[in-house]
């Protein structure tokens, strides 16, 4: 794992998408972290982004089909998930509605990604 | 012991001896596992430190007591919570007889909302294009059913969140890891 650091780009008609990248920016400015942990995540169509191609450890945590997040579907998740490269992130599926699953077995999962970074 | 040992002076010494030697060892090892103790109560726990952003029509504190994460995630994590941009208007959701019927008189929602001063903004990182803000200061009924496609037209926003996130970054920082809510 190198040194990250997210980025802004600016798009068209001043909207903003935020990167997770090791490739130089244009608009850089000072974040920096090990990891992300996206929940209940989905990606707006403002950027072009390859799949496969953000490189940055990720944890994404969504509920599971059919249709335990009325809100935010799986399939829409599960796409966010794969901007990410393989090997990097990591998917937990839950049955709990639209939250983040405050129960065994998914909490010790989250446990086991951040003990990756302690 | 004293009485029992008075006829033997070999005895007495020999007990003496034993029982000034075990106080010995006893405070030795007392004071080694205080201090080693102290060693392991001295070194700072780590913890990963993690910036958390909440998710649509919530905030901060909001987030904070819904996740219960940093209950279930003790020793592991330090969670910092903060509040998104842009402040939405303060909507909700009427009760079954209002829906019903029309009447005055009936149990209305106006009477359990909290006041407008006092009340919290509903806040969002993302919002729609032709999204007022809290321009009405009264709470008011949605406009239309809720409809879970909402997120798609939550387009605009970004614009002021790099120069936020730089300054929570930086007044905040350095964090670990950034976790973010729908």
């Amino acid at each position: 794992m190198g040194h990250l650091t997210g980025y802004w780009d600016f798009h068209e008609e001043q909207r903003w998408l935020l990167y997770f990248v090791h490739r130089k920016g244009r608009l850089k400015v000072d974040i920096d972290f090990r990891f992300a942990i996206l929940c209940a995540g989905f990606a707006l169509p403002l950027a072009e982004i390859n799949r496969r191609s953000i490189n940055c450890p990720s944890l994404h945590i969504f509920g599971s089909v059919p249709g335990k997040d009325r809100q935010i579907e799986n399939k829409t998740s599960r796409e966010l998930a794969s901007l990410f490269e393989d090997g990097c992130s990591v998917i937990i599926e839950h049955d709990c509605g639209h939250i983040i699953p405050p129960r065994s077995p998914y909490i010790d999962e989250i446990k086991g990604f951040l003990q990756r970074f302690l | 012991m004293l009485v029992l040992c008075a006829n033997s002076e070999h005895l007495s010494l020999f007990l003496s001896c034993y029982i000034v030697t075990f106080c010995f060892l006893l405070r030795e090892l007392w004071s080694e596992c205080n201090s080693s103790s102290n060693k392991a109560g001295a070194r700072p726990p780590i913890k990963l430190r993690i910036l958390c952003m909440h998710g649509f029509r919530q905030n901060a504190p909001g987030f904070r007591r819904t996740a219960s994460l940093a209950k279930k995630l003790k020793g592991i994590v330090e969670l910092i919570f903060v509040d998104a941009l842009h402040e939405l208007p303060l909507i909700y959701l009427p009760v079954f007889s209002e829906l019903e019927c029309s009447d005055e008189s009936s149990l209305s929602s106006q009477q359990f909302l909290p006041s407008t001063e006092t009340c919290r903004g509903k806040l969002a990182r993302l919002i729609a294009p032709d999204c007022k803000g809290r321009s009405v200061t009264d709470w008011k009924k949605p406009d239309s059913p809720f409809d879970p496609l909402r997120y798609q037209q939550q387009t605009v926003g970004f614009n002021v969140s790099p120069s936020y996130l730089k300054t929570v970054f930086s007044q905040d920082g350095p964090f670990d890891g950034i976790l973010g809510f729908s």
